[in-house]
């Protein structure tokens, strides 16, 4: 352990996407977003933006994980992960396209979800917050949110890049410098983004933990999707000298460590709302489930499969040493991604909705929608599932180009060697 | 480990690498012997395939312990808050499960951890105040294979034939001063 050649490496070939995978992922946004289209003009304009921000912030949540792992790696001097670490380093290539339809929605959707861009349903609660809750402040915390996580992402893969050809030890130093306000403008960023986006969805609702429920569900999902590219590079021939299994088991423990801290969150947030009982707290809930009639709100099974579908479920399966450490973790990690659709999906598709013109909206737009007009109905999610397809249609494309654009495996890193004898 | 806990004495061969350590160390895997250990200054990658060791028990006994603890939280809070003298809080159900899991959740890993520490001591022969050394520079640059005479295949010839043939720097006997 004490040599390092880190020169003697042989670059593996780079990744061949076949033509095939764009032309699939291209279908999928033409479908997507034709779907959105029609969803538009025909459905509910309303109903089609939500499926849109479904689409929208699941990915961006997910595309977050990549750049804040890269930034946790470097500040730890994360030896061992080196080899794997241009998979959540290509995450920011997401944020291009994802920063363009988040401005639509910014700039399009605003009136259509949110009831406080209404100001004849304004009470004295909305009024208060009208300093934050408004489309040019919105826009805003779209420039301030995307560009700072996806930009700093880049900023940090580029000098990595940079050290394949230059061989540089200082960029190494200087990812340590980027890293650490990356961390902190990234906590910022994504509070923005998460009170703008989801938690003023129902304006007279608040949570302190909202944003860190947020940041866990996103690196939940940006894990087990790196699992599953680890696991499917690793099957690679030419990539066999550079990941084995134990890179897999420390990528598995880390999807272990968030499905445990997502239990955690999510239980505190619910559990500090149900003892407090206080009406502008509980209507998160009371909008989703009913304690005393569960049968009165459809909403209430898909809220009590959650605890059972994200924790207990993926917990009990990632336990054992076996399932992290190689095929079974694609799997449990396409579970684990499914169900943080799902739960995107639960923040987002009950939320009332304001009720302007034609539209079949669920609420009357006023905050308390569901003590006056009864529990939000659940529809087959059929159009936000397509819109979705759209989504994943643009971020498989952005990653799948950025891995296949650049090495796959940093070729000069100082600690590559390191990470290649990485064993238990 | 630095000690042998059987104080029988034995055999041991000492290397100058860590790839010869492991090298021996496999071999003496496949020849199957029981009470055997190697030390060495610093914890060795691989060594666990080496020595045939598997997986340890100790998760067992977490999993155990934390499931006692689990059900011990659950039945002080709900025999006395629910059974024995049931108590409106807030106007909450008398089975409040949800404010029991911050007290359940604490008592799991509490007993799970502390037990789990416990069992590691006994298991490992700890505390242990006076360690009998094989050899002293195991904790600085030499790495030791030993071979209790405890083994049911010790054989003062045959396991110094052995030992020899890994082609060590020496090959010595071992007597523990009672």
């Amino acid at each position: 352990m004490a040599h390092h050649h880190t020169g003697s490496v042989v670059a593996p070939p780079k990744l061949q996407i076949p033509k095939n995978f764009y032309i699939a992922c291209g279908a999928a946004a033409a479908i997507g977003f034709l779907s959105f289209g029609v969803g538009l003009v025909a459905v509910d304009p309303a109903r089609a933006w939500k499926a849109y921000l479904i689409g929208l912030f699941f990915f961006t949540i997910m595309a977050m994980s990549g750049p804040w792992l890269v930034a946790c790696l470097n500040l730890t001097r994360g030896g061992w992960a080196v080899t794997v670490r241009r998979i959540p380093g290509s995450f920011w290539a997401a944020f291009l396209p994802l920063g363009v339809l988040a401005m639509i929605f910014a700039l399009g959707g605003v009136s259509h979800v949110y009831e406080w861009a209404h100001v004849e349903y304004h009470d004295a609660l909305v009024i208060k917050k009208l300093s934050l809750l408004n489309q040019p402040f919105f826009i805003a915390s779209t420039v301030i949110g995307y560009s700072a996580i996806g930009g700093f992402g880049f900023l940090m893969s580029r000098n990595s890049y940079k050290q394949d050809e230059t061989g540089d030890g200082n960029l190494y130093r200087k990812n340590l410098v980027l890293s650490a306000p990356f961390l902190i403008l990234m906590s910022l960023g994504l509070t923005l983004l998460s009170v703008h986006y989801v938690m003023s969805l129902q304006p007279h609702w608040f949570s302190t933990m909202w944003t860190v429920n947020i940041w866990i569900t996103g690196v939940q999902a940006g894990l087990a999707l790196m699992c599953i590219i680890a696991v499917w590079l690793s099957r690679k021939g030419s990539l066999r000298p550079f990941i084995n299994e134990n890179h897999i088991h420390d990528l598995g423990k880390l999807l272990f460590t968030a499905t445990a801290f997502w239990a955690y969150i999510a239980f505190c947030q619910f559990l500090l709302m149900w003892y407090a009982n206080l009406p502008e707290e509980a209507i998160f809930w009371n909008t989703r489930m009913s304690w005393d009639d569960p049968m009165s709100n459809p909403w209430t099974i898909i809220t009590a499969i959650m605890p059972f579908a994200k924790w207990v479920i993926p917990f009990f399966l990632l336990l054992p040493r076996v399932t992290k450490r190689g095929r079974f973790l694609i799997p449990i990690s396409i579970w684990i991604l499914f169900f943080s659709v799902y739960e995107v999906w639960w923040w987002i598709a009950p939320a009332p909705v304001p009720n302007v013109g034609h539209g079949t909206g669920h609420g009357s737009g006023v905050g308390e929608a569901v003590a006056h007009h009864g529990p939000p109905a659940l529809e087959l999610p059929w159009l936000e599932l397509l819109v979705w397809f759209g989504f994943a249609g643009v971020f498989a494309a952005s990653i799948a180009w950025a891995l296949s654009r650049w090495n796959i495996i940093p070729i000069k890193d100082p600690r590559l060697e390191e990470s290649m004898h990485f064993h238990q | 480990m630095l000690t042998d806990h059987t104080g029988s004495g034995g055999m041991f061969a000492l290397f100058t690498h860590q790839g010869e350590i492991l090298d021996a160390a496999a071999k003496a895997r496949d020849k199957k012997f029981e009470r055997w250990d190697v030390f060495t200054p610093y914890p060795i990658h691989g060594m666990d395939d080496a020595m045939g060791l598997g997986r340890s028990w100790i998760p067992w006994v977490t999993f155990t312990a934390a499931m006692v603890g689990l059900c011990s939280a659950l039945a002080l809070q709900i025999g006395t808050m629910t059974i024995d003298w049931p108590m409106n809080i807030g106007g909450k159900p008398f089975l409040p499960w949800p404010s029991f899991m911050p007290i359940t959740f604490e008592l799991t890993v509490l007993i799970g951890g502390l037990t789990t520490v416990a069992v590691m001591f006994l298991a490992g022969g700890l505390p242990n105040l006076r360690p009998k050394i094989v050899h002293p520079q195991i904790t600085t640059d030499k790495f030791a294979l030993y071979i209790s005479a405890d083994d049911p295949q010790f054989d003062a010839v045959a396991t110094r034939e052995f030992l020899e043939s890994l082609d060590p720097l020496t090959v010595e006997e071992v007597r523990f001063d009672r």
